[in-house]
């Protein structure tokens, strides 16, 4: 039992610490609960959003890692290497068509689940969704940057703490942007 | 910069199509699924632990296969067992975990409290597990052997098909419970 010991030692604290960020997230959903519920589109909306920017801090610090790694770029100037501005660029553009994407989407969805979708309410969703990924895409490439730096300077393997760093941080900011924009809109 | 685009939105694309998937299902099943205080908060805490712990076992299976440590043959071998108790308990650990916090956090912030959550977090888990804990290991020796590397495609895979599944063990743990 040897491996199985050594995976739950190295694995529990931080599985635990990244669940419990994601349930802290979810706190602010169950205070606009009722809104939730009764807007259709927003619950269709609600896992994809989720999973979407966590997949996309995943994404944008694995390419971090390698790269520092490879020494193709300067720890001292990361913002200034054309790698990571290509990279962050595309990053950006895909998650605002995945946005809009899952937006339209749960629209579809809603209204074929007989729910009394208007313009207004489908322009609220659209907002929704695209404000929380560039806000929270915006908040995981800084603090990948500046927690990825630090790690490798001080000689260990940045993925083993980016990514479930990011993926904690975009549920538990995700889900309070989403619920903060849902008692505003709502 | 074209290439690094197409992989990026393509997977992510099938991504949250079955985030979207696990959404309509969310939406169909309200009545019954947010009918125990604290789901909301258990929720976003029970998808993610699935993903992380599944996504980790079919990484770790990837890494023993490109290694040679793991064969594709055989899957009743030591390494694949012990992985699978390994992401097994660690389930059940962080799904107690994350009962016990939707229940104190429903009784501080929202002054009602029900107990079920906790079970139902606890047998969510089991169930779920028991799905994807064959369906992970056997999807990463299938791909493999067919020259795939599981590495780039069981990522989005296992939390896609984590969020679905998840979503229908809670409501399955949800009827059991009450």
């Amino acid at each position: 039992m040897k491996i199985a010991i050594k995976i739950i030692k190295e694995s529990f604290k931080v599985l635990l610490l990244a669940s419990l960020i994601s349930s802290f997230g979810g706190i602010g959903l169950e205070g606009v609960q009722k809104s939730i519920i009764a807007i259709i589109p927003l619950l269709v909306l609600l896992p994809a959003l989720n999973d979407m920017v966590g997949d996309f801090g995943t994404t944008f610090s694995s390419k971090l890692t390698t790269l520092l790694f490879l020494g193709k770029i300067n720890p001292r100037n990361v913002l200034k290497s054309e790698d990571i501005k290509k990279i962050i660029t595309t990053i950006y553009i895909v998650a605002l068509i995945c946005a809009a994407y899952i937006s339209v989407l749960s629209i579809i969805i809603a209204s074929l689940k007989s729910f009394d979708v208007t313009f207004l309410m489908f322009l609220k969703i659209l907002v929704i969704s695209l404000v929380v990924t560039s806000l929270i895409v915006s908040v995981i490439i800084i603090i990948s940057v500046l927690v990825g730096i630090y790690v490798f300077k001080k000689n260990k393997d940045p993925n083993n703490f980016l990514i479930p760093l990011t993926t904690s941080i975009s549920d538990l900011g995700s889900m309070l942007t989403l619920s903060i924009l849902v008692r505003i809109m709502f | 910069m074209r290439k690094e685009f197409l992989e990026i939105s393509v997977g992510e694309l099938i991504s949250v199509t079955g985030g979207i998937l696990a959404g309509t299902l969310l939406a169909t099943l309200t009545n019954k699924i947010f009918i125990i205080p604290g789901i909301f908060i258990l929720m976003p805490g029970f998808l993610e632990m699935k993903g992380n712990i599944f996504g980790s076992l079919a990484a770790r299976l990837g890494t023993g296969l490109h290694l040679g440590t793991i064969g594709t043959n055989k899957i009743m071998t030591r390494p694949i067992i012990e992985n699978v108790i390994a992401s097994f308990l660690l389930s059940i650990i962080v799904s107690i975990a994350l009962g016990l916090m939707a229940y104190v956090a429903t009784i501080i912030f929202f002054k009602s409290s029900d107990i079920s959550i906790l079970f139902v977090s606890i047998l969510a888990s089991i169930i779920s597990s028991l799905i994807l804990i064959p369906l992970t290991v056997k999807s990463t020796l299938w791909l493999y052997k067919r020259d795939y590397d599981p590495n780039n495609i069981m990522g989005p895979y296992v939390t896609t098909v984590g969020d679905v599944v998840s979503i229908v063990s809670i409501l399955l743990a949800i009827l059991i419970v009450i």
